[in-house]
């Protein structure tokens, strides 16, 4: 059994969560970028949806509410609903936003019944983000369920009974790409039902791989297991600032004392570091956020800063800053590091190669030739020599 | 500016010939260089110290007819020039 936390528009949520006064009322999260995130079903009534840019939706629905996302806000309340799942659960699995899947075989001997490995389960998340857990044999059948329990409740669908409940459900459920439902909607196949009694083949042959899986979906044929997510080994330092930083120079010092701050950690005793990640959170909760992938594993301070301090000076930051975080994820055993002996032609030539891997996956191709010789006896000059790409 | 004949510019032709001539300016006497247009400068011929002529590839859409100059010009440089017969422009040319 696969149990399915659902949080419908979650970034809505988080925000009515704190706004109870726009409960009911037609209200919108916009992006930076001045387009829709996620609406209410009240603003919906007035045909406004995502992805809209926010002068449509206004003029649509003159008394909309907009609220300025705050994906740090969001972010930092998914990962502490995770976090509570995996002290819940055996195996928990981040769907897309708001979704959540949690393997149900075995928890219920742990809680000693469905009913209190529900609620240990929709107590995860807080209750006024109106979660909703869906129970089923499957990924799919869970999800679904989900999506129709009421606010708070949990659904269960028993193994026996997962075609006749999908078999109502619209066709709009299927992860499927949206022509794919629409030119369902057109051949008049309107639920799960319809679908189901349809031949496997000839939807295969009408939506290729696509037709195919919702075929299998409808009929409750989903055996993807739940994923527990890999979290890599990873150190963290972040730094928080009463008056935030308009002054780069400023941030860079920050940036400075943070990366002294999480060398100096114990875990980073002896190990090198593959890849760092800046992020920096403004008071409004924008987030600006780069990842640097070093060409080897670091372990110089000089070295590490030298990568992110070029990385600080480019930045487009959407605001003063309030909170910087550095991670270092990628760690790996310090290796030593030979730098004045001299090395052999070999090594040496593993270090051309490995820069000239760099600078062809930098551009495209290697900007570096090779002389080779194409016919050396020739009595025309420029036969005798050509330039070749070096391909490491 | 200087061109070659037949120089290539893609990136997608991998194999690139090297030492290709580039384009000079030369003022004949009797069939013969007597001043080359040597970075910005008419410089004199003082001696001709080799010529050789070159034809291959006569069964090539672009066949080869060259006659080779090894030129000693003023201030002990020598230089390497060639006559193309076929577009009667001079060329240099390292040999």
């Amino acid at each position: 059994m696969v149990g399915a936390l659902v949080i419908s528009r979650f970034p809505l949520a988080c925000e009515l969560a704190e706004r109870t006064d726009l409960a009911g009322r037609p209200a919108v999260v916009a992006r930076g970028d001045g387009t829709v995130w996620t609406s209410s079903p009240a603003a919906e009534l007035f045909g406004v949806g995502p992805d809209q840019p926010l002068r449509e939706a206004i003029s649509r629905c003159p008394e909309l509410a907009v609220l300025e996302g705050r994906p740090a806000v969001y972010r930092a309340q998914e990962e502490a609903i995770r976090g509570a799942l995996e002290f819940t659960a055996f195996a928990v699995e981040e769907g897309l936003e708001g979704v959540w899947f949690v393997e149900l075989g075995g928890l219920i001997g742990c809680y000693g019944s469905q009913e209190a490995m529900a609620s240990a389960i929709l107590d995860c998340a807080p209750a006024g983000l109106s979660p909703r857990l869906g129970m089923a044999p499957g990924k799919f059948p869970a999800l679904v369920a989900a999506r129709r329990a009421p606010a708070g409740r949990f659904l269960d669908v028993e193994a026996g009974r997962v075609e006749t409940f999908l078999a109502a459900q619209a066709v709009d459920v299927l992860p499927v790409p949206e022509e794919m439902i629409r030119r369902l909607r057109l051949l008049g196949i309107e639920t799960l039902g319809a679908l189901a009694a349809l031949r496997r083949s000839a939807l295969a042959a009408q939506f290729g791989p696509s037709g195919a899986h919702a075929w299998e979906l409808a009929h409750g044929d989903d055996d993807s297991p739940v994923r527990p997510l890999q979290r890599p080994e990873r150190v963290v330092e972040d730094i928080g600032f009463e008056a935030p930083l308009a002054s780069r120079e400023a941030l860079q010092v920050a940036a400075e004392q943070a990366l002294g701050r999480v060398l100096r950690d114990t875990r980073m005793a002896g190990r090198a570091v593959r890849q760092a990640v800046l992020r920096a959170e403004t008071e409004r909760g924008a987030v600006w956020e780069r990842t640097v992938t070093f060409k080897e594993a670091l372990v110089e301070r000089d070295r590490l800063w030298t990568a992110l301090r070029t990385v600080l000076v480019e930045a487009q930051l959407p605001g003063p800053v309030s909170r910087l975080e550095l991670e270092l994820t990628g760690l790996v055993a310090a290796q030593g590091r030979q730098l004045a002996l001299p090395v052999g032609r070999r090594r040496l030539r593993e270090q051309l190669e490995e820069a000239l891997r760099h600078l062809k996956a930098r551009y495209g191709y290697c900007p570096v030739g090779r002389v080779v010789e194409v016919e050396p006896w020739s009595r025309i000059p420029e036969q005798r020599l050509a330039l070749i790409d070096f391909d490491p | 500016m200087s061109s070659s004949p037949g120089a290539a510019g893609s990136r997608a032709k991998r194999l690139r010939p090297l030492n290709q001539p580039s384009a000079v300016g030369v003022k004949v006497n009797d069939g013969v260089p007597s001043e080359v247009l040597w970075r910005g400068t008419w410089r004199r011929c003082s001696r001709v110290e080799e010529v050789w002529r070159v034809e291959d590839g006569w069964w090539r859409p672009r066949p080869i007819r060259r006659t080779y100059f090894r030129l000693a010009l003023e201030e002990s440089l020598v230089l390497t020039l060639y006559l193309d017969h076929l577009d009667g422009r001079w060329w240099t040319q390292k040999y």
